[in-house]
């Protein structure tokens, strides 16, 4: 009985002749650190919404101290993820069909952290025990519009990114092209 | 009723802000092959790599290649010359949906 799989093995090497390329490359730190700052934004944030409610929901209000850390985390994984984007473009940038994709996926980045930064800076700061009241209460309407943006931005940006490597093959070699 | 109109109201306002981030940035454009005069908005030179602002706007990334010619005067130059307000013209050619450099004159450095 053939092995499951050993089909396509077989295939491959006729193929190729060759072995996989290697996973060590610098431009692949950038998708394995992208999906730290999606899940946390969007985690984050529906557990602030939810640490915000109120009435006969205030049992919800236990997420609060779960969305500020990883909101915290959101923020410098964003920074690290756009730091090994540059990385990865120093890398495919040349080579792709379309760059401009590219410049908004980083354009967006960008915005993204910053926006994260600042949204968790003013929410931290309006849990601040001297506070001035002004912070706490603009920082109580700024901060779900942020988070609400951001979550958007994190789509907009995301999607941008997935057809950098689905639809121009971004950081993806073929089996065989490269030892 | 008031809460909803006002999350209702703080969804609108996420929904125009995140249109208005999605536009910063400045972003590139591609465009026929050709002969282009501009103004270089960047020189990169650990990637070889320029942003040319052209006289209709348009905003151009260019990777500079083995094949690229680079000159001042008539004169071959280095990639160091060249430096943000730079006035240059580039031939260019059209490869997919990016255009590559096969000649950039350096009109002012």
């Amino acid at each position: 009985m053939t092995a499951l799989g050993a089909h396509n093995v077989e295939r491959f090497l006729a193929a190729t002749g060759d072995g996989l390329s290697s996973m060590w490359r610098l431009e692949l730190l950038h998708p394995m650190s992208v999906h730290f700052p999606i899940v946390l934004t969007l985690v984050g944030a529906l557990f602030w919404f939810l640490g915000t409610a109120g009435g006969r929901w205030s049992r919800l209000q236990a997420f609060q101290p779960t969305s500020v850390v990883l909101l915290v985390l959101a923020a410098l994984s964003a920074w690290w993820a756009v730091k090994t984007g540059l990385w990865a473009d120093e890398i495919v940038g040349r080579e792709l069909f379309d760059p401009r994709p590219l410049k908004d996926h980083e354009n967006g980045a960008f915005t993204l952290a910053w926006l994260l930064t600042g949204g968790v800076a003013l929410d931290l700061a309006r849990r601040a025990s001297r506070a001035p009241s002004w912070v706490r209460r603009w920082g109580g309407w700024v901060v779900p519009v942020v988070l609400l943006a951001a979550c958007g931005l994190v789509g907009y940006v995301a999607h941008l990114g997935a057809g950098l490597v689905f639809q121009q093959g971004a950081g993806v070699v073929l089996p065989g092209s490269i030892n | 009723m008031v809460t909803i109109r006002r999350s209702m109201g703080a969804i609108a306002l996420s929904f125009v802000i995140l249109l208005s981030l999605t536009a910063c940035g400045e972003g590139i454009d591609v465009v026929d092959a050709g002969t282009y005069s501009g103004t270089v908005d960047e020189a990169v030179a650990g990637e070889q790599e320029i942003y040319v602002t052209l006289d209709d706007g348009s905003r151009l990334e260019l990777y500079f290649t083995e094949d690229t010619e680079l000159l001042q005067e008539g004169e071959p130059a280095q990639f160091s010359v060249l430096a943000e307000g730079s006035t240059v013209r580039v031939t260019v050619e059209r490869e997919g949906n990016r255009n590559v450099p096969t000649r950039v004159e350096i009109i002012s450095p």
